[in-house]
């Protein structure tokens, strides 16, 4: 009874407590092909991760990015927004990566994964060594184990 | 590649079907091929899906909500959710004849799993940790030569599936003594293999340690049963994977029961 009474109690402590939102940052700042190179450039090796809110697959590979970007702090990673809005994808971020080390940046036109010699396709992930040469170019989703292995391949 | 891991799957179910149809050609135990090949895919199918949601529950993502990630498998799949579905649901197949059952499909099963590491070529899930070995192999464009993890997994999983085919014929083994040898080798050969892979979260090494240790469990107490009854209780009467009598025929994957 006594157990009962709590947990009633719990719950009406529960529902009467202020409704919370999901905090929504604000959306990630358009870029340019020469910004992102910049970031490819910078002597760090560097995963850069195409994704769009709309992108069903892209929003089942986020965790394990969320993952991998705290376990390999070495490793600089950029989340490439496309063809998005900036809402949508403020939104993907706080629901998806709020708290993952990545740096998002908005590409409208989807142009720029294009000159980076990838596709129009999401998600797309490209894994460059600190040289700044391309180690792989994974479309499509990426696995655990590709992921792994092109992480310790730039991270050497 | 965009179907590597369709084709992975492909040579796994193929197999399966292989050594279940070898086994069928030397009596071991196999008058329901067909059974235990249906039965041994539904179980997997069913593992893959229990094994998806677990993965997409555990990286905080709901089935309900986003149901069309279920079918996005290269996302991840939960070893543990995904391992023990497998194993029960087979178990509910064969519920009447239980240990019997595992006792059939264990070999196939071993191959299965030899066959999907051993395609590990199709999908860059090959290679683990950097090694100097004259065998090791570096990725494309890569100077840091690393170990196949992939093809020690799959020549030792080919081996064990190798050595129950033959025991099971040659020797007869008590029911259970299969399945526990099927069980433990494959939890010693994840376990080995563990240090020597490339993994974001690592692998649930507690499960492939308590997977050895139930096997041997299981191979122990199949030796001290059959010692204690003085016979051991060899498995080709074993058969029909809903309890039914089977019909022995000329070629038992054609028998449709």
């Amino acid at each position: 009874m006594t157990i009962l009474a709590a947990a009633i109690a719990l719950m009406v402590v529960g529902c009467a407590s202020p409704e919370t939102t999901d905090p929504v940052g604000s959306p990630p700042p358009e870029t340019t092909f020469a910004e992102v190179q910049a970031l490819i450039d910078n002597g760090i090796p560097t995963v850069v991760n195409v994704w769009a809110s709309w992108c069903i697959p892209c929003r089942s590979e986020a965790p394990l990015l969320d993952n991998a970007a705290h376990a390999y702090p070495a490793v600089e990673f950029v989340g490439l927004n496309v063809r998005d809005s900036g809402e949508d994808a403020a939104a993907f971020i706080a629901e998806f990566m709020s708290d993952a080390p990545i740096e998002h940046v908005s590409d409208r036109d989807g142009q720029i994964p294009i000159e980076l010699g990838g596709g129009r396709g999401v998600p797309i992930t490209f894994f460059y060594r600190a040289d700044g040469s391309v180690a792989h170019i994974q479309l499509g989703v990426v696995d655990e184990p590709v992921l792994a292995t092109y992480l310790d391949e730039i991270a050497r | 590649m965009a179907f590597d891991l369709l084709i992975r799957a492909f040579l796994a179910v193929g197999a399966l079907w292989l050594v279940l149809r070898w086994e069928a050609k030397r009596g071991n135990a196999v008058e329901c091929a067909r059974d235990l090949f249906d039965a041994a895919l539904t179980a997997g199918a069913l593992g893959i899906l229990v094994g998806r949601i677990g993965a997409m529950l555990h990286a905080g993502v709901s089935p309900l909500t986003d149901p069309g990630q279920i079918l996005l498998v290269r996302s991840g799949i939960a070893t543990v959710p995904a391992a023990v579905t497998a194993v029960v649901t087979l178990g509910s197949f064969g519920r009447r004849h239980l240990w019997q059952t595992y006792d059939a499909v264990a070999p196939a099963a071993v191959a299965a799993l030899s066959a999907w590491q051993g395609s590990c070529f199709v999908g860059d899930a090959c290679l683990g940790i950097p090694s100097d070995l004259p065998w090791a192999i570096a990725l494309s464009g890569s100077d840091v030569t690393r170990h196949p993890v992939g093809i020690y997994e799959c020549l030792a999983l080919a081996a064990v599936a190798f050595g129950l085919v033959v025991v099971k014929q040659t020797r007869r083994p008590p029911v259970g003594m299969a399945s526990g040898i099927a069980l433990a080798g494959v939890g010693v050969i994840r376990l080995a293999m563990e240090p020597m892979k490339l993994s974001i979260d690592g692998g649930p090494t507690w499960f492939y340690a308590l997977a050895t240790a139930v096997g041997l469990a299981v191979v122990i107490g199949s030796w001290s049963r059959a010692k204690r009854h003085g016979s051991i209780e060899s498995g080709p009467e074993f058969v029909g994977i809903d309890g039914a009598e089977p019909r022995v025929d000329d070629d038992p994957l054609d028998d449709d029961h």
